[in-house]
């Protein structure tokens, strides 16, 4: 499971470098996901401009990402593809979260 | 309906990297035949919460488990046959695949019970049973326009 981390100003960005998060992944993307933001100190964006499928599973480890954070630290998602785009919306979770159409979008928000 | 000679035709075994790479195998198969990929994302979607349930209860603790996919486009729509030789459906009938709440406070948010809700709102003419063989078969159609 490949993911990198960066930091600017106040937000961590993390970028998944995977075409899938499904159910083969969905443990190893929670644990990859602390890792990554453990030491946040603001907010974090997570960015799926190279993910092109999820599937309940994938989206479920999502939201224990976020839940780990705790309350303290808000996470954004930027840069859903269409398929990815659709699980949010059908399962109501675009409610959840605040989806920017992209990085530089989020990182100006 | 499903026809004798499926377009597509995939076996796989009850694992999550199976149903991985029988998803992956069905992209390939369908931009092979650019016509009708239509509405394909749909149908990844559905196939791999349908196909995410067998491995997870159906062929849960069953190491000979076998999955089969077979799919044909007709006319208007997909037509997909799922099978496997796993534990009966509770009931013996799909789950209500009741929407989760997710108005709930941040801890509380659910993070499954999506499945089937996805499947019934975007799958029509779901039916499922039990074949003389002792298999689930569940058959299901998607419409080639997205919903």
């Amino acid at each position: 499971m490949n993911l990198t981390s960066k930091t600017e100003g106040e937000t961590r960005i993390v970028t998944v470098h995977e075409t899938r998060i499904d159910a083969s992944v969905a443990i190893q993307f929670k644990d990859r996901m602390r890792e990554e933001t453990d030491s946040a100190e603001g907010r974090v964006v997570l960015d799926l401009s190279e993910v092109d499928f999820i599937d309940s599973s994938g989206l479920g480890a999502i939201v224990a990402a976020m839940k780990q954070l705790g309350s303290k630290h808000r996470m954004d998602l930027s840069g859903l593809n269409e398929n990815v785009d659709k699980v949010f919306r059908l399962t109501r979770m675009d409610t959840v979260f605040k989806i920017h159409p992209s990085l530089e979008v989020a990182l100006a928000a | 309906m499903v026809k004798n000679h499926p377009d597509i035709h995939i076996e796989l075994e009850g694992t999550p990297e199976e149903v991985r790479a029988a998803l992956m195998k069905l992209r390939e198969r369908l931009s092979e035949h650019q016509v009708e990929t239509f509405n394909a994302g749909t149908l990844e979607v559905v196939l791999a919460e349908v196909l995410n349930n067998v491995v997870e209860h159906a062929l849960a603790n069953h190491s000979d488990g076998t999955i089969t996919l077979c799919a044909n486009y007709d006319v208007n729509k997909w037509c997909i046959r799922v099978r496997d030789n796993g534990t009966p459906m509770p009931d013996n009938q799909i789950p209500a695949g009741e929407q989760p709440d997710v108005d709930a406070d941040l801890l509380d948010l659910p993070e499954g019970g999506f499945g089937w809700m996805m499947v019934r709102t975007l799958a029509h003419d779901i039916v499922y049973a039990r074949t003389a063989h002792n298999w689930n078969e569940l058959t299901f159609t998607i419409p080639d326009t997205p919903g």
